[in-house]
């Protein structure tokens, strides 16, 4: 299951970034645009409705660069995403507390969406579960690889991603029933 | 799954399309200036929000006018917070958003010391490095760490729980298997908000974070912070006990020493006292045989590691474990699906001398086995676990490229 036999490359830099590499002005900024469209998906999938993912990648890589070079990273990209991830789940914490407020001060305002989304079934989820689920569905990675891009064990990649599909479950279940 | 594929997919595509260049020139530009602080706080020295948004929100309808008002909620917020820090000369919150860390400044090596004996057993003193080998025949070592710094020395705003020397309570005799509460102090103001909820610690207004309500207590965790006085925060974290319970511990704590002190301990509870070393190291070994494996993490901190927030497996408060003992070792361990046939994955736990040790097992198909492997694994010197590694290249467990000393001669040779 397990059989890590080095490094494994998280997020691999595209083919054309070596002759931007050349043009570019600061050392980070061709790396940084190969990474980005793979960034930027992945931040509309962790973000909250109400941040763009453009945002969540531009704090992501202020708060990187700040520390260091992104060249210094080993594995940029799994960094920048638990950068990102990390974020996300802070937003999520601090726009759960205002619309707690807000919603107690106008208790006559609903916040259900006027054009509901089959996409708003995510929106249940935790930002690491999306994490999880999008790099498991969409980019293919096994849980092995997740948990070195997130930062977590093998072990709570795997629970996560099962509480993740029953709570989704259970939520359309709920709707629907 | 899809249709799961497909929604995530279509959530992945969501929002405007922005140049890129704009937003790396953007990010590059803000990380690079010497106003960034300011910035980054929120706030501009004449207190004026300036944090820099590359997209406005889009809106439509009274949900996002809703939201809108929310997020205004959240900027006045962060920019009072962001004119405090930045009159408090303290660190900005915007950093406390990345629990991974920076590249950690690296320590001196300590130096190797080949041993033998069964790793369970054998007391390795926490400034030298438990070398690898399995006794088994058909199994290999497939990946290792090296022997490097964890990636926080100390606890910070940014990680509160990692790298903390704290008190550590149990509530059974065989250490670690049951209830836990561990308490530090944190040398540096903290975000209250980061947790969910008020509480009161005695007088002092505090907030907290409770996992698990409901379920067996085993598996509930509650993490709870509040200030002790400028530039000192308080930290509590507990798994087994109910929140009341919690609370009125963190309540008995007194704080003149750098580890708090819990002078009148409830019945039951004994004190673990396990070495702190000079500078905290992990070590990480994987090993194979067919569909079988064991991911071994060690750190050099004893109890601390391992229920350090940084531990690589997680920390022990993550779910329930049960003590059972293997080779006169007391081993915690968490309980498989009884139906999953081969268990995918479990854990085990255990200190031995100045290490915390965390196993986790593949594809075995019984915990006794899993045991039983465990029970296997030796110590071995620098010569042979070097031959066991050749081929092998060393990876970082904190996503920097910075595994120095042995491990690069092992890599080399």
């Amino acid at each position: 299951m397990s059989q890590i036999a080095g490094p494994r490359c998280l997020l691999m830099v595209p083919e054309p970034i070596a002759d931007a590499r050349a043009a570019s002005k600061h050392p980070d900024e061709a790396l940084l645009l190969g990474l980005y469209p793979a960034l930027r998906r992945f931040a509309a999938v962790v973000a909250p409705a109400e941040v763009a993912p453009d945002d969540l990648v531009h704090d992501a890589l202020v708060l990187v660069l700040r520390r260091g070079p992104i060249s210094d990273l080993a594995e940029p990209g799994a960094y920048l995403r638990r950068s990102m991830l990390n974020l996300a789940s802070n937003h999520r914490r601090r726009l759960g507390r205002a619309r707690h407020a807000v919603g107690r001060l106008r208790p006559d305002v609903s916040a259900k969406d006027s054009y509901p989304s089959d996409l708003g079934h995510l929106a249940v989820l935790r930002p690491e579960a999306r994490a999880v689920l999008y790099l498991q569905h969409v980019e293919g990675h096994s849980s092995e690889s997740i948990a070195r891009v997130l930062g977590l064990s093998d072990t709570a990649v795997r629970q996560i991603a099962v509480r993740a599909r029953r709570d989704l479950r259970d939520h359309i279940e709920q709707q629907e029933g | 799954m899809a249709k799961l594929e497909d929604q995530l997919t279509r959530l992945a595509d969501r929002g405007p399309v922005v140049d890129p260049r704009f937003v790396v020139r953007r990010a590059v530009q803000l990380a690079t200036n010497d106003d960034v602080m300011l910035a980054e706080s929120g706030s501009s020295r004449d207190g004026s929000s300036r944090r820099v948004r590359v997209l406005t929100t889009p809106g439509d309808g009274r949900r996002w006018r809703l939201v809108g008002a929310a997020a205004a909620t959240v900027l006045i917020v962060a920019g009072i917070a962001g004119v405090f820090y930045v009159r408090s000369g303290m660190e900005s919150p915007a950093s406390e958003g990345t629990a991974s860390a920076p590249p950690s400044e690296l320590v001196p090596i300590p130096p190797v010391d080949p041993t033998d004996g069964p790793l369970l057993a054998t007391p390795v003193p926490p400034d030298v490095q438990p070398l690898v080998s399995m006794s088994r025949p058909g199994w290999t070592i497939a990946g290792f760490s090296g022997f490097q710094p964890v990636t926080a020395q100390r606890p910070s705003a940014r990680c509160p729980g990692c790298g903390a020397t704290r008190l550590v309570l149990t509530a059974d005799g065989s250490q670690f298997g049951g209830a836990l509460f561990t308490a530090w102090t944190l040398e540096a103001y903290y975000d209250l908000d980061q947790l969910d909820t008020p509480v009161a610690i005695g007088a002092i207004p505090g907030r907290a974070t409770s996992r698990g309500t409901g379920t067996p207590a085993a598996q509930s965790r509650m993490t709870i912070a509040w200030p002790l006085g400028p530039g000192r925060t308080a930290f509590v974290d507990a798994s087994g006990l109910s929140d009341a319970q919690v609370i009125e511990m963190a309540t008995a704590l007194t704080f003149d020493s750098e580890i708090p002190v819990m002078p009148a301990r409830p019945p039951g509870f004994q004190q673990i006292d396990t070495p702190g070393p000079s500078s905290v190291v992990e070590v990480h070994v994987n090993l194979t045989d067919g569909p079988r494996s064991v991911e071994l993490y060690a750190t050099n901190a004893g109890m601390h590691g391992l229920v350090d927030w940084r531990n690589p497996a997680g920390h022990l408060m993550f779910r329930e474990m049960h003590p059972v003992v293997v080779d006169g070792v007391t081993v915690v361990v968490d309980l498989p699906p009884a139906d999953e046939q081969p268990i995918v994955a479990m854990d085990a736990d255990w200190i031995t001398g100045g290490w915390g040790y965390k196993a986790v097992g593949y594809m075995f198909d019984s915990q006794a086995e899993f045991l039983e492997v465990l029970s296997e694994l030796h110590l071995t010197d620098h010569a042979t676990f070097a031959e066991a590694t050749s081929g092998l290249t060393p990876f970082a467990l904190n996503g920097f490229s910075s595994p120095t000393g042995w491990t690069s001669e092992v890599a080399g040779s």
